[in-house]
């Protein structure tokens, strides 16, 4: 059976890929970070066998360091990692003329694109006999080329810094058998969610469903391809992206 | 048609110019450039490193890239319509020669994002209000061609390349917003080994949209990475 570790599962794209995993037969570990939610418990008692919870912080080394231990003590060796987990950084972009709330600006480079290089760092050990795939959910937000936004996001300014951390791991573990995928999943809805009996607050707008962008994002994670040499972002909908 | 790159020279005087980091090898061939151009020049350097004596149409002050208020205070000190402001910052951070398979130092990678990027953009915060009074509305940004995301062929690097890329995002979004209030950009590369930038101080001045050969594609209706030598480079 394969494995999979998932961050950023929670809730939205992270829980649904979970789902798509299990649906697979995979053994999933699904990184835990807001403590009061308690979606994956509910998809864990559907897949008792399958599912397992780990607490994940992407923004803290020890607790990496802590969920990579969990995961070599319960499966010895893993498949496949999936850097889902985001933050946004404040609530969309900023006006430059405006007063500015710099500190804003690190958390989302923290979790989104070092959270990333902790990741692997601390899981590659466990890739090194199996599929040695690792997959990374970026955005267009990050593409300076096709750069439309008028404010300053610190969001999409921390998924350029994960696509440029990206392109040096590709250019490094590449040559070693370690192979990468780069998602874009496109303008998904958040769905409704409560915590403490309060409805968070959603994002406005998008175009599809948490389960419909993961429905497409895992068989691109869990295919390969012919030409594992490039690395490439492609969205929801196959559509190839410059970065 | 009338070529107004060197009118735009001639007419330098009672122009003005911020440099934001001019304490550098850089910095000082920028302020010398400007001062022989004959603008008014106000050179930030670091709060407690050396500065450069008071001269004509020379004024230095302190600048952090880290510290917001200290920039600010230091905008109040310019106080004057500014025309130009040039942002050349740049320091290193951890180890530049450590790969994915090496430690790598989170908090330094924190440092480098936090003064190269985010401190290039606290400096654009702090002295937007003088480039609104100013005529030239031009907003330079020195940085290396290692920010390309589509030119990294290596492997190290990290706090250089992530703290430049995302910087490169954050100066076209400034693009988008800004541009259309009349403001141009300069992303500059500087050469980074041989110190060959004596181009830089022509190519922030210059008007390009009348050059012929860049009409269609001028540097002032699109923002662009340009290297030292005047190469374009990717993103």
């Amino acid at each position: 059976m394969s494995t999979v570790v998932i961050s950023g599962a929670d809730r939205n794209i992270g829980l649904e890929m979970c789902r798509e995993f299990l649906r697979r037969g995979w053994t999933v570990y699904g990184g835990k970070y807001v403590g009061e939610l308690t979606l994956m418990e509910q998809l864990q008692s559907e897949y008792p066998r399958q599912m397992e919870i780990v607490p994940l912080d992407c923004s803290s080394a020890d607790s990496v360091c802590a969920a990579a231990e969990r995961v070599r003590e319960k499966a010895g060796s893993l498949d496949m990692l999936v850097h889902n987990a985001a933050g946004f950084g404040g609530r969309g972009a900023s006006d430059i003329k405006g007063e500015f709330d710099f500190t804003s600006f690190e958390s989302a480079f923290n979790i989104n694109a070092l959270g990333a290089i902790r990741l692997v760092q601390a899981f590659l050990p466990l890739m090194e006999s199996g599929k040695k795939r690792l997959c990374f959910t970026s955005s267009e937000a990050g593409v300076v080329s096709v750069s439309h936004r008028t404010g300053i996001s610190g969001y999409g300014m921390s998924k350029t810094a994960l696509n440029m951390a990206l392109r040096l791991m590709f250019n490094r573990l590449s040559p070693l058998g370690y192979s990468f995928r780069l998602y874009h999943p496109g303008w998904v809805r958040s769905p409704k969610i409560e915590r403490d009996g309060q409805a968070l607050e959603r994002m406005h707008g998008g175009k599809f469903e948490p389960w419909e962008t993961a429905q497409s994002a895992v068989p691109q994670f869990i295919e390969d391809r012919d030409w594992e040499d490039r690395m490439v972002l492609i969205d929801n909908e196959g559509a190839a992206w410059p970065f | 048609m009338e070529n107004k790159t060197n009118c735009t020279v001639e007419k330098a005087i009672g122009k003005t110019v911020v440099i934001a980091g001019a304490g550098d090898a850089l910095g000082q061939a920028l302020t010398d450039a400007f001062l022989k151009r004959g603008w008014d020049v106000f050179a930030g350097y670091p709060p407690d490193g050396p500065r450069r004596p008071q001269a004509e149409r020379l004024t230095c002050f302190g600048f952090d890239p880290c510290d917001h208020a200290y920039t600010l205070a230091a905008k109040k000190k310019v106080g004057v319509p500014v025309d130009m402001l040039i942002v050349n910052i740049d320091r290193t951070f951890g180890d530049p020669e450590a790969s994915i398979s090496d430690p790598l130092d989170f908090d330094s990678l924190l440092a480098a994002y936090d003064y190269n990027c985010i401190g290039a953009l606290r400096a654009v915060n702090a002295f937007l209000p003088l480039l609104e009074e100013g005529r030239g509305k031009r907003i330079c940004v020195v940085t290396t061609a290692r920010s390309s995301n589509n030119g990294c062929t290596g492997t190290t690097g990290y706090a250089e390349r992530l703290s430049r890329a995302p910087l490169n995002m954050a100066m076209t979004q400034l693009f988008n917003g800004l541009r259309p209030e009349g403001y141009t950009f300069r992303l500059y590369c500087r050469d980074v080994e041989g110190g060959n930038d004596a181009w830089a101080a022509d190519y922030f001045i210059r008007d390009r949209s009348y050059e012929p050969e860049d009409l269609k594609h001028s540097d002032e209706e699109r923002i662009v990475l340009r290297d030292w030598m005047a190469r374009e480079i990717p993103w």
